[in-house]
């Protein structure tokens, strides 16, 4: 038992906080503790500066024909779902800033770190951090570095050695991710949020990344990793993009969302329209996509506003008939079997779609978007009340066809 | 930012909106300080407010949860009467035993690259060290308390991952799935149900029935599993796989709950099913999933509008009482007082911390939930 003694009338309580930075495990090969078959010994190495990790993305991020003899070959991916562009293979390339977020969320951008578990490696040397699952490095690779897995295409010590090498061995799961999933908008690999699906299916292809699973606060919003609430991975991939570590890691972008009625089915994720919605909550406001900043990117994309253009770059938000991969099924009980994507062209027009909701008596039409492109919940209720208020003025006076 | 998140709301609802501070100030410390509410000195409350099981977690990435009971409004000296430890971060929620001091938690705390059968039940209570009871419990999920004080939970193993052509098809990993019922003191479990699916989320209970939300690779729908031999009573054969927040209203025997649109995937419902024939009715809808409903005494349910503008009535007689104590946000509902003259209440906004309060039903005036700043919240439930 705790007692918890108020230090003064507010009743002061201290909850302690571990640190992800300090945790480092290094189940290596030869580990007594290594129950799950990891195959490779850690390696001493030091980890990489800052300076040293950004030139590595830079790096992996353009692909096999960047990072030559330095990475695992890695076969065409596709590109273009016919909306409009046609499908065609192409050499992968990924967006810097989700490799950063990723990396940041498998290991903090740790390829080598002095072990404090688990107890037969405590100390020593910086070396190989390896998860209890066979998780190495800055990429956290599983696949192929456990006994019970086939033989893979990569080099498993360079895996263990390298940070470009084990970051560029993670892209080629990705690819295979990207490859395995629908599409998103057109499937752009140089648009940062056409990855959604390829990140859930990262993490592996579980109802627990599914955005409509109930344990999920509705209103959890884009996910904070100072708040940590609890999300799918993709969501805490995509949130990290928006609230990076430091200015010094990336710059933040607040990434579009999938309108979480259509990503969350039966199945795995199926192919999607251009992402607009500004948060994984929120498709009242919208968002525009992102080109990486890395791949030629504008860092600031035009701006869809809450009442203009649905989607950034022209995204045609619309039917998708496959692509990548085949439509699964229809969700169960869909009513007339009607796919509900046919009603997403006319989301294009704006978020104002009261008048399609006019039988229900509690749909507010007002979005509330703020000038300054912050949503009136990041202000106060009152200054939110008063540009809501006269936002639904201005939006009244221009309603008229044009 | 965060401070102001927290504070603002009542500081405006009480009045006090000119002693905001005008910039936002940093991120919370590790450390927790005080998140303590203006007390109101002109807001009436009739009732004393009842003492409330807490659950504090440090945020971003504690490790430990403390359990307080506290009686919001009255001095707030609080003491944590115990704690326990579990992965860092998650979620932890909670829920208290008949209105006793008794508090069912579940938690982190196998850690797994996919986490959703990685949590625990623990059993907690002043005077004694904590207890666990039962493992492989689904992530992020609360615990249900029956009459008698038996638990439900969900707990489940990992199916195999999907095929490289399983995958192709849309297949997501099948998990063993099973709603135990679990024995207070002893952690003893009994199965009740099997599923095979992606999950089986508990929605509450009536009477001796459990309802459970339960999705499927081919289907998803609503059940009321007897939690005495098992027998499963079908509610909805076939919904779409986007129901949450559910709430049971004992006295109209029925279940509140959000449900996607069936044409418009941009909209989202709060739908009322009968659990005697498990006829569904629209209540209300919105554009945003955050409705979150919950059955209010008389046959209201209290609601928030579009996902967003707070705590709202819908009266049996059809009467809107729009109350948004804390202005604009998603009030969420844990739970209502024995007497019926208090709710406890979440408040939430996008990306940040929720403020919980508690809610007079007599004078519609929230009374504060003292709460250190950095701490991530839960209400178990109401006290003794």
């Amino acid at each position: 038992m705790r007692a918890l003694v108020a230090a003064s009338a507010a009743g002061v309580i201290a909850l302690g906080g571990a640190s992800a930075q300090a945790f480092c495990p290094s189940y290596s090969a030869s580990s007594s503790s290594n129950t799950h078959g990891c195959l490779v010994d850690a390696v001493p190495g030091t980890n990489p500066t800052l300076a040293e990790w950004q030139d590595i993305f830079d790096v992996v991020s353009k692909g096999p024909a960047a990072w030559g003899e330095h990475g695992p070959e890695i076969g065409n991916i596709g590109q273009g779902c016919g909306k409009p562009e046609p499908l065609e293979s192409v050499p992968p390339r990924f967006p810097c800033e989700l490799l950063k977020a990723i990396a940041m969320a498998e290991s903090g951008w740790r390829q080598f770190c002095v072990p404090d578990r688990p107890e037969d490696q405590k100390g020593g040397a910086s070396r190989t951090i390896i998860a209890f699952d066979c998780g190495y490095g800055v990429g956290q690779v599983t696949s192929g570095m456990r006994e019970k897995d086939p033989a893979p295409n990569y080099d498993r010590q360079r895996v263990a050695s390298d940070p470009l090498y084990n970051l560029a061995t993670g892209t080629q799961i990705l690819a295979a991710k990207w490859r395995a999933t629908n599409c998103v908008g057109d499937n752009q690999p140089s648009k940062i949020e056409h990855w959604y699906a390829a990140t859930w299916a990262y993490n592996g292809l579980a109802y627990v990344n599914n955005p409509a699973n109930p344990v999920y606060d509705a209103n959890r919003g884009v996910y904070n990793p100072s708040v940590n609430t609890p999300a799918p991975y993709q969501e805490k991939v995509f949130g990290r993009i928006e609230h990076p570590t430091s200015p010094d890691h990336w710059a933040s972008i607040e990434l579009a969302y999938p309108n979480p009625g259509d990503v969350g089915t039966t199945g795995k994720p199926p192919a999607l329209p251009e992402p607009t919605c500004a948060s994984p909550t929120d498709c009242v406001n919208l968002r525009a996509s992102h080109l990486s900043f890395c791949l030629g990117g504008d860092p600031d994309p035009e701006d869809p506003g809450s009442g203009g253009q649905g989607g950034a770059g022209g995204g045609t938000i619309g039917v998708d008939d496959g692509g990548i991969g085949e439509l699964p099924g229809r969700p169960p009980g869909s009513g007339d079997g009607r796919d509900t994507r046919d009603d997403w062209p006319s989301r294009g027009r704006g978020s104002e779609r009261s008048s399609e909701m006019s039988s229900d008596a509690y749909v507010v039409s007002c979005s509330c978007e703020l000038p300054g492109g912050r949503k009136s919940s990041e202000r106060g209720p009152i200054a939110a009340f008063l540009a809501g208020l006269a936002l639904v003025t201005l939006r009244r006076a221009s309603s008229s066809p044009r | 930012m965060r401070r102001i998140g927290l504070l603002a709301p009542f500081a405006l609802a009480l009045g006090l909106g000119a002693a905001l501070p005008k910039k936002p100030t940093a991120l919370p410390q590790p450390v927790a300080k005080p998140r303590v509410m203006a007390q109101p000195k002109a807001a009436p409350i009739p009732s004393a407010p009842p003492r409330i099981a807490l659950l504090f977690t440090g945020a971003p990435e504690g490790d430990e949860t403390t359990l307080v009971f506290q009686r919001p409004g009255e001095e707030p000296h609080q003491e944590g009467v115990t704690s326990f430890r579990h992965l860092p971060g998650g979620g932890v929620k909670g829920a208290v035993a008949h209105e006793g001091e008794v508090v069912f938690a579940i938690a982190d705390v196998e850690k797994k690259r996919d986490p959703s059968w990685g949590a625990a039940l623990f059993r907690l209570e002043a005077g004694r060290e904590p207890i666990t009871l039962a493992d492989r419990v689904y992530t992020n999920t609360r615990p249900l308390v029956l009459e008698d004080g038996s638990v439900l939970v969900q707990r489940g193993r990992e199916g195999e991952e999907p095929s490289e052509e399983e995958s192709l098809e849309g297949r997501l990993r099948v998990d063993a799935i099973t709603i135990d019922r679990i024995d207070p003191l002893t952690g003893t479990s009994r199965t009740l149900h099997q599923f095979s699916g992606y999950i089986a989320f508990l929605a509450g209970a009536l009477d001796n029935e459990a309802l459970v939300y339960r999705v499927a690779p081919d289907n998803a729908d609503i059940v009321a599993i007897d939690v005495n031999d098992g027998r499963v009573r079908a509610l909805a054969p076939s919904i779409l796989p986007f129901a949450r927040d559910f709430s049971v209203d004992e006295a109209n025997r029925s279940l509140f709950f959000t449900e996607r649109d069936e044409r418009n995937s941009q909209i989202w419902a709060v739908s009322r099913m009968n659990l005697a024939t498990g006829a569904r009715t629209r209540i209300v809808s919105g554009r945003r999933m955050a409705l979150v409903p919950h059955a209010f005494p008389g046959g209201g349910v209290a609601f928030n509008p579009d996902g967003e503008r707070g705590l709202t009535i819908l009266q049996a007689s059809g009467r809107v009482q729009s109350l948004r104590p804390l202005g604009d946000g998603v009030d969420t509902v844990r739970g209502l007082s024995r007497d019926g003259k208090w709710a406890a209440v979440m408040h939430s906004l996008p990306s940040q911390l929720p403020t919980p309060y508690l809610f007079s039903l007599e004078t519609h005036q929230p009374v504060p939930i003292s709460a250190p700043e950095s701490a991530r919240v839960d209400i178990a439930g109401f006290v003794r």
